[in-house]
């Protein structure tokens, strides 16, 4: 195992005349550095803050080998760069307080992360040993680290550890025994820095040189500089006279890349340094990942295998959710309002009517879906958790490329599945005004987990054991017409700038029962309190609009209403119970279930399921769900349109082009449906 | 490295971490160190991709679906140009 790096320097050990010893504890955080202080301290420490700062300062004493020890528990921190108070005091400590040595704590588990701050602190001009913690996480894990060749890569000495289990730690303090006593010889190993930079920091050098406080090496101040250190350019900006300042700060300016260049030679150093030092078998859980995403990513069998996971959810849903919706149905929601038909037939009619037609045929319809829904969410439950929905997200996302929408668009559209409102909120995450306006007027069009329950309820009445079919094609024509709309709007209003993403893929893994179970139950628990309170009321309101004036459903005010509709409805072979409630469902989306039990009444021989498929063809069956899926968003989502556009008249262009769409894809395929037969 | 992997990002569009490792010769983790380092330079912003502020009142906040446990997700800034 060989590992190069042209530049060395030889750390001298500086021989203390204090009768203490001075180490500091570094490392980034999470990397067990407290707990190898609590370890080695015990109730020997102090704490405190650190001089004029809010940031907590530990100190602590211990003795070893008959010398005694002060330890100082640096704050966690990333770098050495001053993004913040802690980076800042770090630095500072070790810069100025310069203590006998340097314990750099660092993850075998996760080398990568710390190394980094490890690639700072060997530039500094203090002694350094580093401690390899957390080797147990690291082998639970699969990952292999040669504490000899990492000690070789680094020029420093590395000694294996468990913090947490105390294993180690006497190694660790036998190896800083050993430096003390000069027989070790440090030569760290130092990043590279480009050549072309190089010479800027030489120049910067030469002209901050005579100012420089003493207690910072003038090359690595001349770094910080460079790499637009926010500490080090105010105070060389106060030392430098101004005329000398001008001249550095125009270098600073002509060499701006210089920042991510210095940190890419620390990169670099710290891939080198990885791979000479860190096996890392791509074994199980990752190599099936690896091996499953070759056609779960892919751009076109992705997408193949997307449509049919939909597919087999709605299959799933239908086969197993319809048999039990049609038994609540008609064995418990029609016994339920029989049994209080019998309590209230001494009653007002309008009371037995507004009990048995109104709350039981409306909100019993309703709750009809529940064991639907909890199917339905189960499964998307279960995709989530094995880790399948990244990868969803991701396909979807090249695919809407390819259609021309914008890239950050998916997020949101992808939140649209569980609800529009939060889809249209999640838009706040695209700067551009017109995309994000873009993203908002197709957002209703991703089927939320209202329309897709109706689907649910509805196909299989229509459709029976081709239910499944016909609610995935209705799926993937939503998505279709989603695209389609996309492209023309997105010619009209913005010019397909594209955003740049990094998504980071979850390993697969077995899901687990509780946490699908929490968010099935959660969603139960959600539908059910809608049913409650929206649904209740709608449907207390929809019976009275078709109770009265005269106590018949055919003269009532909402048949007045539906009148008004029906010619519409009417090119889509919807008469007016139909497309009445169409209308309701602006309210909530499951109105239109509820709407339609009011008006067919809870049925005491049969379902509402029942009723529709006798009373229904499977072409205005067809066209009703069509334009269920399409139909103008629900209330919610449209004031948080309102709110999110702060614009009126995109709000209400969008409730007018999803009428327009649905409509139009109502009339299209209820017409194509009957031509062909239905 | 830094460098490059900013450009990569840029010409790609819609990265994969496990990719963009590929790409470069280098771990994954590694890759994904340096999105955290361009993410506190302020080159990237990470995207929350679960409910946030605006969900609060939602009665499906703690269930929505697109969380994706031990997934995330970066986004360039107009910092990067």
């Amino acid at each position: 195992m060989t590992f190069h790096t042209p530049t060395q320097q030889k750390i001298e050990i500086r021989m203390t005349d204090s009768a203490t010893r001075t180490i500091a504890l570094a490392g980034q955080p999470n990397m067990g550095k407290s707990t190898l202080f609590n370890l080695l301290t015990g109730l020997n420490q102090h704490v405190g803050n650190w001089p004029g700062k809010t940031v907590e300062q530990r100190q602590g004493s211990f003795q070893f080998a008959g010398h005694a020890y002060q330890l100082v528990d640096l704050p966690g921190t990333y770098s050495l760069t001053a993004n913040s108070p802690e980076e800042v005091i770090a630095r500072e400590y070790i810069l100025r307080e310069k203590p006998d040595l340097v314990v750099a704590v660092v993850s075998a588990a996760n080398l990568e992360r710390s190394l980094y701050l490890v690639s700072e602190l060997i530039c500094l001009p203090v002694p350094m040993v580093v401690a390899l913690n957390m080797i147990d996480v690291a082998e639970q894990e699969g990952v292999q680290v040669d504490a000899a060749v990492l000690q070789a890569a680094l020029g420093v000495p590395v000694v294996p550890m468990v913090a947490t289990k105390a294993n180690g730690v006497k190694d660790l303090l036998n190896e800083v025994e050993l430096v003390f006593q000069g027989k070790r010889i440090l030569m760290p190993r130092l990043p590279e820095v480009h050549d072309e930079h190089r010479l800027v920091i030489d120049q910067v050098s030469d002209l901050i040189r005579p100012s420089v406080p003493a207690i910072y090496p003038v090359e690595w101040a001349a770094t910080k500089l460079l790499e637009g250190d926010v500490e080090m350019t105010a105070q060389m900006k106060s030392l430098l006279l101004p005329a000398r300042w001008t001249d550095v700060h125009a270098i600073l300016m002509q060499h701006e890349d210089a920042m991510l260049s210095i940190a890419s030679g620390r990169y670099a150093w710290v891939e080198r340094v990885i791979r000479a030092a860190v096996r890392r078998p791509r074994l199980g859980q990752v190599s099936l990942t690896d091996r499953l995403d070759r056609w779960a990513t892919h751009p076109v069998i992705g997408l193949l295998i997307l449509a049919g996971i939909l597919g087999l959810v709605f299959w799933l849903t239908f086969t197993m959710g319809s048999p039990l919706q049609e038994w609540l149905d008609t064995a418990v929601v029609a016994p339920v309002a029989g049994l209080a038909s019998g309590w209230l037939s001494a009653a007002p009619a309008w009371l037995h009517g507004l009990v048995v037609d109104g709350i039981i045929g409306g909100v019993g319809s309703v709750l009809t879906f529940l064991p639907v829904m909890v199917i339905f969410f189960a499964s998307f439950g279960l995709l989530e958790d094995v880790g399948y929905m990244a990868r969803a997200a991701y396909v979807m996302d090249n695919f809407m490329h390819l259609m021309g929408l914008h890239g950050k668009s998916f997020l949101p559209l992808f939140l649209g599945f569980g609800c529009n409102v939060p889809a249209i909120t999640g838009t706040r995450v695209i700067d551009a005004p017109a995309a994000r306006l873009l993203t908002i007027l197709v957002a209703p069009l991703v089927p939320c987990a209202a329309r897709l329950g109706v689907l649910a309820f509805l196909a299989p009445a229509f459709f029976g054991r081709a239910a499944a079919l016909v609610s995935w094609g209705l799926i993937l024509l939503s998505l279709v017409v989603l695209v389609l709309s996309g492209i023309v709007l997105n010619r009209l209003l913005f010019k397909g700038e594209r955003t740049a993403f990094v998504m980071e893929m979850p390993l697969y893994h077995l899901p687990n029962p509780r946490t699908i179970g929490l968010l099935v139950w959660q969603r139960a628990v959600s539908f059910i309190k809608k049913a409650g309170t929206v649904i209740l009321v709608m449907s207390a309101a929809i019976w009275a609009l078709s109770y009265f004036p005269g106590g018949n459903l055919e003269t009532s005010f909402l048949a007045k209403l539906g009148s008004l509709l029906a010619p519409v409805g009417g090119w889509m072979g919807m008469d007016w119970r139909l497309t009445v409630a169409l209308l309701t469902s602006f309210l909530a989306k499951e109105n239109s279930v509820a709407t339609l039990g009011v008006m067919f009444g809870s049925g005491e021989s049969s379902g509402l399921a029942q009723t529709l498929a006798a009373t229904y063809s499977p072409a205005a069956g067809l066209a009703f769900l069509v334009v269920s899926l399409l139909f103008i968003p629900c209330a919610a989502t449209v004031a948080v349109i309102r709110q999110e556009t702060g614009s009126w008249r995109w709000t209400l262009f969008n409730i007018a082009f999803m009428l327009v769409l649905s409509v139009g894809a109502g009339v299209a395929v209820y017409q194509l449906a009957v031509a062909v037969g239905g | 490295m830094l460098a490059q992997l900013l450009n990569e990002i840029r010409t790609i569009g819609t990265a994969r971490t496990d990719l963009l490792a590929r790409r470069m010769g280098t771990s994954e983790e590694l890759v994904k160190v340096m999105l955290d380092d361009l993410k506190r330079r302020g080159l990237l912003t990470e995207v929350n991709t679960g409910c946030g502020d605006s969900c609060q009142g939602c009665q499906l906040a703690n269930s929505c679906l697109p969380k994706r446990k031990g997934s995330r997700i970066w986004q360039l800034t107009s910092k990067h140009r």
